[in-house]
């Protein structure tokens, strides 16, 4: 944990510095005050939507069909609709299923994404050049355009409704990822490996003492971008394994006959999309370098 | 460095697995949802009978086909402009305004939440007779002008693709914020220095300077757009009358609800091969301007 902050904290300093870049100069009065209105628009339209549904997550449902949507709640800290929301729609389960979907594909999508950066960084071999475009071509075939073939298959090796459909499909290594961890493995010194070779350490260990661990970095973005993937992902679960119930699962299926229902309904939406908020705040820059990476690479 | 034999064991093993997994769920697919696409298949059936380009037929002069792709372009279109709000969002985040930091940090938290929570928000806020915004509406004494956003016609469409603008505008901010930082600044400086203002700077140096950053984030956009499927399927079940079915939703229905896994493949290669062109002729458009 400690070692996850230090790498953070560098990663924080880094984006101090060039927040303070200010490549342009708004100094006519009016341009500022359209600026400012401009993205203040934006932020009220960002927040307006989150903001009505908390509050009406806060309020019984009297109290909702009396006051309507805007008054506040009388208690703020009423939380009897998230705690009744929670145990109508088992969303304990679906937590659940989706921590362990993390626990279980996390890992592997780290191994196998680093061993093929590892395999194509510091290997010369004959179809190389093949297996790198074998891996780049995915990247342009639409996802969704795929999925009845992807469901035949899936139901054909026997996944269908069973926990692994949803791991196996998670694990899967992209192009992306690799060039993230290639950047890394071309910033180590080949001496190293070679030093290590001589001293007579196989290339497993040299992947596991040397290669890993300067991939740290990397490997943490990585494993915070898969996190929320495998968090937000609807398409996957309720395609794949809809008997089992991840945390975007249920609160369709909750939703299926409370639709009516709002303050209870919002309590459950709020339950869903906190945790990566919460996950956001706290991790903000890294995930927005991250996600930056991943598209100037692109 | 020097390979020896042990060394290929060990490259091959790294490789082998990741590898098997990529043709098994990324190529092996492919080659299946083609041979689908060109039969009679309901899903069930153990063996796949051919029935030529019948489905292709059919879907190129179905009406409810060509309608969903239509529907999609309202996706299309919002997504174009996105790309402007999120470009403008970019420079003003990138000047001497105060409290950037605060801005960028909150237009970009709808990126991490969840798709099916912010859809089931907006089923809210789309609510006829529960909408915030109907009841301002209604407040204010327009009654009859109260909006039903969800059976609008094809402007529905534009309600739904509403959402993923929500959502995703900070995506395409920060992109562009990248492409913006890393132009050298003193290019900036010297233009400065030449007397140039705020907005000829934006348009003789950022946009020639940020074209490719462009294209890519339009394609991503474009792409995603025409993939649409969330926001129609939590909310309005493609309803009513498709009028709001994107073409995912309309193939997975006809899988799903009809055992038309032929006719859904067909219409899932039909758009496959839309997005394609698209990229193709971005690229050499790309290419062409590199000139």
């Amino acid at each position: 944990m400690k070692k996850l902050k230090d790498i953070l904290f560098r990663k924080n300093k880094d984006s101090e510095t060039s927040e303070k870049t200010e490549t342009y100069r708004i100094t006519n009065p009016i341009g500022r005050v359209l600026g400012y209105l401009f993205l203040l628009l934006m932020v009220l339209l960002v927040l307006t939507p989150i903001f009505i549904i908390l509050n009406i997550s806060l309020k019984d449902n009297t109290e909702y069909m009396m006051k309507g949507v805007y008054a506040l709640p009388d208690n703020i800290f009423n939380f009897s609709n998230y705690i009744k929301a929670f145990k109508l729609g088992g969303f304990g389960e679906g937590f659940l299923n989706t921590f362990l979907l993390v626990v279980c594909s996390v890992p592997l999508a780290i191994i196998f994404g680093t061993m093929v950066a590892y395999g194509i960084g510091r290997f010369e071999f004959k179809l190389k050049k093949l297996l790198i475009g074998a891996y780049l071509f995915p990247t342009f075939i639409p996802t969704m355009t795929v999925t009845i073939a992807t469901f035949t298959l899936i139901k054909s090796l026997g996944l269908y409704n069973s926990f692994f459909a949803g791991v196996i499909l998670y694990i899967g290594t992209d192009i992306m990822q690799i060039y993230i961890f290639l950047q890394f493995i071309n910033q180590i010194p080949v001496a190293l490996d070679e030093s290590a070779c001589i001293d007579g350490a196989s290339r497993l260990r040299i992947y596991f003492s040397i290669i890993l661990p300067q991939l740290k970095p990397a490997i943490a973005t990585t494993v915070i971008l898969k996190l929320l993937g495998i968090y937000n992902d609807f398409f996957t679960p309720y395609m794949y394994m809809p008997k089992i119930k991840t945390a975007a699962t249920s609160l369709n299926t909750f939703a299926g006959d409370r639709m009516a229902d709002w303050p209870l309904m919002s309590a459950a939406i709020i339950m869903i999309a906190i945790p990566t908020i919460i996950i956001y705040i706290f991790l903000q820059k890294y995930i927005i370098s991250g996600v930056t990476d991943g598209a100037v690479k692109s | 460095m020097k390979s020896n034999m042990k060394d290929k064991m060990t490259v091959t093993s790294f490789l082998l697995v990741p590898t098997i997994l990529l043709i098994l769920f990324s190529y092996y697919p492919l080659y299946k949802l083609f041979q689908i696409s060109l039969s009679d298949w309901n899903g069930i059936s153990p063996e796949i009978n051919l029935i030529g380009f019948d489905n292709y037929k059919d879907i190129l002069t179905g009406k409810e086909y060509l309608s969903s792709i239509w529907n999609n372009m309202a996706y299309v279109i919002t997504a174009i402009l996105q790309q402007f709000a999120g470009l403008l969002l970019a420079i003003l985040l990138d000047s001497n305004l105060k409290l950037k930091k605060t801005f960028r940090a909150i237009i970009f938290m709808p990126y991490v939440i969840n798709g099916v929570a912010v859809a089931f928000m907006f089923n809210y806020m789309y609510d006829f007779t529960n909408s915030p915004i109907n009841m301002i509406i209604r407040a204010v004494g327009l009654e009859e002008h109260a909006i039903r956003f969800i059976s609008l016609g094809y402007g529905s469409n534009f309600a739904l693709s509403f959402i993923s603008f929500w959502k995703y505008v900070g995506f395409t901010m920060i992109i562009f914020l990248a492409a913006l930082q890393s132009i050298p600044s003193e290019i900036y400086e010297a233009a400065r220095v030449d007397g140039a203002g705020f907005l000829s700077l934006v348009r003789h140096i950022t946009f020639p300077n940020i074209k490719n950053m462009f294209r890519i984030s339009i394609l991503l956009s474009i792409n995603g757009s025409l993939q649409a499927y969330l926001e129609p399927f939590v909310i309005t079940k493609g309803g009513p009358n498709g009028r709001t079915a994107t073409v995912i939703v309309k193939s997975l229905e006809l899988a799903f609800q009809y055992n038309k896994f032929g006719k859904a493949a067909a219409l899932g290669v039909v758009l496959m091969f839309i997005i394609l062109i698209i990229v193709a002729i971005q690229r050499t458009l790309l290419k062409e301007s590199d000139k």
